[in-house]
């Protein structure tokens, strides 16, 4: 009898699973008879059908043949190990092992099932946190063994000594970053006037190169479910994460730290045509990071907890293996553009593995010159996620001999604007305390030639005393 | 002049709230804001003998004014239909004036009795050891009641404060008893235009131009024309207000409990404002909790005045910001919305004002008006323009005019903009103050949101569908217009 009673629920398990490919066949039959894509994923009455459901955490499908392959087990460990040694192999062989050993026992069998399940939660656990593989190129080690792919300008020699974005903007009245604390946040920050239209005109400007490129520009949600961006490859319940939650009254809601995460999360559960692939989005947005810095010269506007930022994200398809890595030279191409546009010194540079976040296949930086603290800052990156983000939002697409493949994701900030000000202001000064708006900006600031103190400014001072 | 309770804020050290933020409460509670006719909580008054917190500014809600007025003022809060007992406040403020006075007589008594103290023991003599005795028995007993007395005024002050931080802001005379249409444009045209027309929402989905996604309630990705269109609309309302000499500020995004309150916002009331669960710590101090956030707002631009004088010959202040705006009052179940009216995250364009009196604000605010109607005349669509009455009226508000667009598909109104007048209501709580020679004398605020993009964007998409009327073609051109003209308005 008790035997009966599991072989049932074990049934009653396989009708379910059942049903959801019921489901999911019945989105690929309507692709088949001739049903676009965007029809398929807006049809959000169907999707309404179990909303908590979706909510549920995404089932992954991980790339198993690989990782359970022993003959691979070394070549996964090393990789961890280059890649901050997060995530266990042989843990996950070990599970795998017990989960495939099952039990004889009859006696043990009902119980069997009941630890199985367990088993199975923590072997998807270990596999999510397995870093992704690493291309062949990318150096090892820590951030001091980058190799340098390009340089474009040359550092600009001042006859005078430099001064930092925030001096240029405070003394020009377009700056705002001191007692904000109290009524706003910790390293808030105003920009007026004139400089928060050179903020615009970036936007505008990156834009204009994103849809010239082919791009579409999409507008994107910046709340979002955890689950979207564990999707992503982001932790969002270890101690100190980088990303803020909203209260518990309002649900299980984050605010997206880059809005790579609800561009890929566009493409959940979808399927694709190898024709509409690479798909190309661009999205401007506003990023809240929870990240604080104790480091002096990342103090001011260069790592702040909310900042707009213009973001390049790419689908593409994996048929020669090459796609996502051509499609990755041409994002850094783009960026190269963009800043080679404004007239900065920078360069870009191929990250080695322990700069590489959890889903990164391969990553270029673009550090431009700040010439008052004199260091070469972060203002842009581009990586390759391959299959590693779309294992786990499940995007698929179907290639021209019908069948399915995982497509490969790739993004890529265009401009970080509080990063781009502080590049082009300190890049850009005068003796006189003024900054020269370069030229290809100017066009989208009224032609505007120099950002310079208003002539009526808002003056203004802190009470230091309540009284 | 001014009444301010200066004894209870005079504990505040220099610096202190620098280290010290703001934690009124428990993390994951619910809190009624109003008990018994007063705030349970604020966060713009916080009582001396509150250990953990401390008041990041000091209010000034010019009581003795509301006490000189109480009728007025009871008739302001008759017309809001509000639950606000202004003859209240006035008996405790009686209460503590008599307490005042009853204290200043003990406090007498208590030096007459410590200076006759002083004079027998100079005069150092031995027999009248008894009387000084007595004398000094006399003294502690005064200041043991005198303390009694203090904690009494103490208590009572904070209901008082509690009670006055609810009181609305006055009615400005312009504020009709009704709904008063002020101006419209093209109003028969809604009767003019088709019955069946599909939702925006139909529209979009049919286009693929508005997208849902389960992310988050109400979570909506625009593409193509509609993010298209809403591009184009920031831009070309950006350029009309350059031209009108507002400048682009770039506002944070979050806003403390004492910010919220002083605009009017109920921090404690989750379906108000959204509350982040996150706390920030840096140099092992933390510098962040209970931040909330609200995008392009009112406190966003009111943030940046908290605690500052600004100089007379900088007014007025004329400045506008553009970004996300987020709405807390949404369902937290619905993970669709019904169409692009209700979702939690829409694009808003905010205008601010300032100035140093009643007469400039009253300008700024018809400055507002006029400039708005303006950009939404020449859109040629069917608006009215539409002064409110009290009892629509926020706390904060003197007088508001909604802007409002026929929505072809619904068929009514729907607010599109709001151009509200403040006073000073917001600066004598934020110590928002400009200077006047010598003193220093409050701001006086006016606030717009000029344009709600993402119904602007849903309104436009149904206008965009009606082709086959001949009467709303300039419209589907202008429409097309702005699809195609992105980014080269910005030029």
């Amino acid at each position: 009898m008790p035997l009966r009673l599991s072989r049932l629920m074990l049934f009653m398990k396989q009708l379910r699973q059942w049903n959801g490919l019921r489901k999911y066949y019945t989105i690929n039959s309507s692709f088949e008879k001739g049903h676009t894509h965007v029809k398929l994923v807006t049809d959000y009455e169907r999707l309404m059908e179990d909303e908590m459901k979706r909510l549920s955490p995404l089932q992954p499908d991980y790339d198993w043949d690989y990782l359970l392959n022993r003959d691979n087990r070394d070549q996964i460990y090393f990789n961890i190990q280059n890649r901050k040694g997060k995530g266990d192999i042989d843990l996950l062989l070990k599970l795998d092992k017990t989960l495939k050993s099952g039990t004889d026992d009859l006696d043990d069998f009902l119980h069997y099932d009941e630890e199985k399940e367990n088993i199975k939660e923590r072997l998807w656990a270990v596999a999510d946190s397995i870093p992704n593989k690493t291309h062949p190129s990318v150096p090892i080690g820590d951030e001091n063994k980058a190799v340098c792919l390009r340089t474009f300008g040359e550092k600009k020699k001042f006859g005078f000594q430099p001064k930092t974005v925030v001096e240029l903007g405070e003394r020009m009245n377009l700056l705002r970053t001191r007692n904000l604390t109290p009524s706003s946040c910790s390293r808030a920050y105003y920009f007026m006037g004139d400089l928060a239209l050179l903020e615009e005109a970036i936007v505008n400007y990156s834009l204009d190169i994103l849809l010239k490129h082919g791009f579409s520009y999409v507008t994107v949600p910046n709340l979002v479910h955890p689950n979207f961006i564990r999707g992503c490859g982001f932790q969002t319940d270890s101690e100190r994460t980088q990303i803020y939650k909203l209260n518990k009254t309002y649900g299980d809601i984050c605010l997206a730290g880059t809005s790579e995460i609800p561009l890929a999360s566009l493409f959940n559960n979808s399927m694709l045509h190898i024709e509409e692939l690479p798909r190309k989005l661009a999205t401007v947005s506003r990023c809240y990071r929870a990240e604080v810095s104790d480091v002096e010269r990342e103090r001011g506007i260069y790592r702040v907890h909310q900042f707009t930022k213009v973001e390049m994200f790419s689908l593409t398809a994996q048929e020669t293996g090459e796609e996502s890595s051509e499609m990755l030279e041409s994002l850094s191409n783009i960026q190269a553009e963009i800043f080679k546009g404004v007239g900065l010194h920078f360069k870009v540079l191929d990250m080695p593995t322990l700069e590489l976040g959890l889903p990164a296949y391969r990553k270029f930086d673009v550090e431009a010159w700040m010439p008052s603290k004199e260091f070469y800052g972060e203002v842009s990156s581009a990586s390759n996620c391959t299959d590693f983000q779309s294992r786990r939002l499940n995007i698929k697409y179907w290639n021209p001999n019908l069948e399915q493949k995982f497509v490969h994701s790739l993004n890529g900030t265009a401009c970080a604007l509080p990063r781009m000000i502080m590049a082009i202001m300190e890049n850009y000064q005068n003796e006189d305390g003024t900054v020269t708006i370069p030229q290809v900006l100017r066009q989208y600031m009224d032609n505007k030639k120099l950002l310079e103190r208003p002539k009526k400014p808002l003056r203004y001072r802190w009470q230091r005393t309540l009284h | 002049m001014a009444f301010i309770f200066q004894r209870s804020l005079g504990s505040f050290k220099v610096g202190r709230w620098q280290h010290v933020p703001l934690n009124l409460f428990p993390r994951n509670s619910r809190y009624s804001h109003t008990v018994d006719g007063h705030m349970k909580q604020s966060a713009l008054y916080i009582s001396p003998y509150d250990k953990k917190n401390s008041s990041v500014v000091n209010v000034d809600l010019n009581l003795k004014e509301i006490i000189e007025n109480a009728n007025n003022v009871a008739t302001n809060i008759k017309l809001r239909q509000m639950n606000v007992n202004v003859y209240k406040l006035c008996a405790d403020h009686k209460a503590y004036e008599e307490f005042e006075i009853a204290l200043k007589t003990i406090e007498d008594q208590r030096k007459s009795v410590t200076a006759k103290v002083s004079e027998l023991i100079a005069a150092k003599d031995n027999s009248k050891e008894t009387i000084i005795k007595e004398m000094i028995e006399k003294g502690k007993l005064l200041r043991s009641e005198m303390n009694d007395l203090k904690k009494k005024m103490s208590e009572l002050e904070e209901t008082i404060m509690k009670r006055a931080l609810i009181i609305p802001n006055l009615i400005h005379p312009s504020v009709p008893d009704n709904d008063k249409v002020l101006r419209s444009k093209n109003e028969d045209l809604c009767s003019q235009l088709e019955d069946n027309i599909k939702s925006h929402l139909n529209i979009g989905r049919r286009k693929g131009s508005i997208i849902y996604r389960p992310l988050s309630p109400t979570a909506f990705y625009l593409q193509g024309e509609a993010a298209a269109l809403e591009r184009s609309l920031t831009s070309l309302v950006s350029k009309h207000l350059r031209s009108k000499d507002y400048q682009l500020w770039h506002c944070p995004h979050f806003n403390k409990a004492f910010i919220l309150e002083a605009c009017g916002y109920d921090f404690a009331d989750h379906k108000q404002v959204l509350l982040i669960d996150q706390e920030v710590i840096e140099d092992d101090q933390k510098v962040d909790t209970n931040l909330y956030l609200t995008g392009t707002s009112l406190p966003s631009f009111v943030a940046f005045f908290a605690r500052t004088v600004v100089d007379q010959n900088s007014l007025p202040i004329k400045v506008y910001s553009v970004g996300e705006e987020y709405i807390s009052n949404v369902d937290n179940k619905s993970f669709c919305a019904d169409d692009l009216l209700s979702t939690r995250q829409i694009t808003s364009v905010r205008l601010f004002s300032a100035s140093a009196n009643k007469e400039a604000a009253y300008d700024l605010y018809e400055n507002h008006l006029s400039d708005l109607w303006e950009f939404y005349e020449s859109l040629d669509l069917p608006v009215k323009l539409i002064s409110r009455p009290p009892r629509k009226l926020r706390r904060e508000e003197s007088a508001r005019v909604d802007i409002k667009l026929w929505m072809p598909s619904s068929k009514d109104y729907r607010t599109i903009a709001t151009v509200s007048m403040l006073g000073d209501f917001v600066s004598r709580r934020l110590m928002n103050k400009y200077q006047a020679g010598q003193t220093n004398a409050y701001l006086h605020m006016t606030h717009s949101c000029a344009m709600n993009v993402t119904r602007l964007v849903a309104a436009l998409t149904e206008y965009g569908a009606l082709e086959k009327k001949v009467c709303v073609k300039g419209i589907t051109n202008f429409v097309r217009r702005l699809v195609y003209s992105i980014f080269i308005t910005n030029k």
